[in-house]
């Protein structure tokens, strides 16, 4: 037991690491590729897709 | 060594002690007196009876650094059986006695006290007696009688006295005696010792011992059936059952006598038969006694068993079984310090009270160095501190103390190269080893280990992380517009992938505004899109003022790239309203430090509340068991 606690607690010292390093969050996104540079003139033609959180 | 020849037979006799005034010559056995540089005969000595010490002239051994040898004793005669007491001489030139007796040990040394002595009427088990500034407790009091000597003595014994005398003992083993045989009590001040502990030689043979043959150091016929009676214990044993009537007979001298009878149809056969020997954890010993005892609490009859074990050099042990959980006693003469809340302190450790009660006799069978009675009672009150049970018991008459070790039924038939299985274990011993304590250390210290290093990567994540506020811009929307996006100028966000943390706070008041927003990467056209919605409602009602939501709002993209980028905002919202935004880049959180502490104390907890478990169960038959502890907590806080 003693092992697998010490595998199991580099692992998640390893994932705190890397989430700390790279700023983990849950925080709900859509990554879209290759977006138009038009949109910096006109930001009307850009519709965003998200669509994940309900509003009213 | 002074030699003289013996007036009676020519013999040589040595005086090997300076010490020694008075030996018995080996040959004829005539007391020999020494007056300077002449011996006089007064006469016979009386022989000795015979019994089974492994002690005799000659044998030799150390104390505390100190080799001796024995050079003489004296034999008494008291309640339980014979006691001899051993003239030594040190290499350092002093005399001192080892007195032994069923297998205890005690050296001591005649000493000049200017302490009050008590009077020999005067001491009873109550007594406490201060001897050189040291508190002893009377143990013992006896009209012994001193049968006769052997060898080189510093005294006269003649053909036998009467002794009364008193043992004492004291702190960390301390023991004493007061011989009161003479007009001035003497005094001998010395502490109790471990047969191995004296590493002594020439020690006598034992041949039914060490060829493992049954000894029949003494037969004889049932006083009360005629079925024949074997003693295994070489006499130091004064009580034994018959096998065949059940019927408990005082042999401590030749008139035989019933000391208490038992229902023969009742039957307790033993785990281990009398006669097994094995090897335990102090040497080998054999098996030559049995009974089964029992308490009553609340109505309940609680029942264990009890083996008592011999070994002719080092004395008697116990096996006890409970539920099948076996633990090894040996007797102590250490005594335990109260420290409060009835738990004790002893040879270095806290022993919490377990349980007290009346013990009965209930099943007896083989032989026993005292007179066991059906139906005899005692207090017992055990101490634990597992693997370790300290015990108390008392009767009217005298205070006995034994410490107790768990002992593995596996290792106990590997001992005694049992055949028959040993019962199973039910519930959890009161001294059976928490297999979760050393878990529970280890765990611990894994846990102290895990949460230091994450303690410090957290500590350099905030140290060296950027949070850096890169944009920040104040707009407004307007309700009915028909176009409301806007985009920011560009910024840069450098480093490595990190996060980036958009906080925006609208002016809202029982509203709300909801912004469509993309990061977007200038230089590779990557967008992150979301979402946010701000809204602030406020009023009273019956149970007076109250609000919702929050006009501010903090939003985290995790691993964004370095780059070149600017942020698109759409609002959509019931009412027009001014809004800010402010962006941040690599900004340290706790959130993930404090759910990484969560992950790492899931197994310890786990741990724990398995440990408490198990010392739930141990203490579930105890004076004290856990559950009314935690009740009586609750009472009280109510």
């Amino acid at each position: 037991m003693i092992r697998a606690f010490m595998v199991f607690g580099t692992l998640v010292l390893g994932a705190f690491t890397y989430g700390t390093y790279t700023g983990a969050s849950f925080t709900p996104y859509d990554e879209l590729k290759d977006v138009p540079k038009s949109i910096r003139n006109n930001p009307g033609v850009y519709r965003s897709v998200y669509s994940r959180l309900p509003h009213k | 060594m002074i030699k003289v020849n013996c007036p009676s037979c020519g013999a040589s006799v040595p005086f090997q002690s300076t010490h020694s005034i008075q030996a018995v010559c080996e040959h004829c056995n005539s007391t020999l007196v020494r007056h300077d540089v002449n011996v006089e005969d007064i006469g016979k000595m009386a022989t000795l009876q015979v019994d089974a010490s492994p002690i005799q002239l000659g044998t030799r051994g150390e104390y505390r650094g100190v080799s001796f040898s024995v050079v003489g004793r004296i034999q008494l005669h008291f309640d339980r059986g014979i006691w001899n007491e051993w003239h030594l001489t040190f290499n350092d030139g002093r005399s001192g006695w080892l007195g032994e007796a069923q297998g205890t040990y005690a050296v001591s040394f005649l000493e000049k006290v200017d302490d009050s002595i008590p009077d020999f009427a005067q001491l009873n088990s109550k007594k406490n007696v201060t001897l050189r500034k040291l508190p002893f407790h009377v143990e013992n009091v006896e009209h012994a009688r001193c049968i006769g000597g052997q060898g080189e003595l510093p005294f006269h014994v003649a053909g036998g006295y009467d002794a009364p005398v008193a043992d004492l003992v004291g702190a960390d083993g301390a023991f004493a005696t007061i011989d009161y045989s003479e007009e001035h009590p003497l005094v001998f001040i010395g502490e109790y010792v471990e047969f191995d502990d004296l590493r002594l030689t020439n020690l006598r043979e034992f041949d039914s011992w060490t060829n493992k043959i049954t000894p029949k150091v003494k037969a004889f016929q049932c006083i009360s059936c005629g079925s024949p009676v074997t003693q295994r214990a070489f006499l130091q044993t004064i009580s034994i059952s018959c096998p065949a009537c059940g019927c408990v007979i005082d042999i401590s001298n030749e008139n035989l006598k019933i000391i208490s009878t038992f229902d023969s149809r009742t039957k307790v056969k033993p785990q281990i038969p009398l006669g097994t020997r094995g090897t335990l954890k102090d040497g080998e010993f054999e098996v030559i006694g049995f009974l089964q005892r029992s308490i009553s609490v609340e109505g309940v009859e609680y029942s264990w068993r009890e083996y008592l074990l011999f070994n002719p050099f080092k004395g008697f042990r116990w096996l006890s079984e409970y539920n099948g959980h076996w633990n090894y006693i040996r007797s102590t003469f250490h005594r335990p310090k109260i420290i409060g809340n009835n738990d004790v302190h002893f040879d270095g450790e806290e022993f919490r009270h377990f349980q007290s009660a009346t013990a009965t006799v209930d099943y007896v069978i083989g032989e026993f160095y005292w007179r066991v009675r059906f139906g005899e009672s005692s207090v017992v009150s055990d101490f634990i501190a597992p693997p370790r049970m300290l015990s108390v018991e008392r009767t009217d008459n005298e205070m006995s103390y034994s410490v107790g070790e768990y002992i593995e039924p596996k290792e106990l038939i590997n001992a005694f190269a049992l055949k028959t299985p040993l019962p199973s274990r039910i519930g959890v011993g009161a001294i059976q080893p928490s297999p979760y304590k050393e878990l529970t250390e280890k765990v611990g210290m894994l846990t102290l280990l895990f949460v230091t290093l994450a303690l410090a990567i957290q500590i350099l994540t905030l140290a060296l992380s950027q949070d850096k506020l890169v944009y920040q811009a104040d707009m407004a929307y307007k309700a009915g517009d028909a176009e409301t996006s806007r985009v920011s100028d560009i910024f840069e966000l450098t480093g490595h992938p990190s996060n980036v943390m958009v906080r925006t706070n609208a002016n809202v008041n029982n509203s709300w505004i909801y912004l469509s927003m993309a990061l977007i990467n200038d230089d590779t056209g990557t967008a992150y899109d979301f979402g946010r919605e701000i809204g602030y409602y406020s009023g009273t009602d019956s149970d007076g003022a109250w609000t919702e939501g929050n006009r501010t709002d903090d939003v985290f993209l995790p691993s964004i790239p370095a780059g070149h980028y600017y942020f698109r905002l759409e609002p959509e919202g019931a009412a027009s309203t001014s809004y800010s935004i402010a962006i941040y880049r690599d900004v340290p959180r706790w959130w993930l430090f404090l759910a990484t502490i969560g992950f790492l104390l899931l197994l310890p907890l786990g741990v724990v509340w398995k440990k408490r478990n198990f010392e739930s169960l141990r203490w579930s038959e105890s004076d004290h068991p856990m559950s009314k502890l935690i009740n009586s907590e609750g009472e009280d806080d109510e």
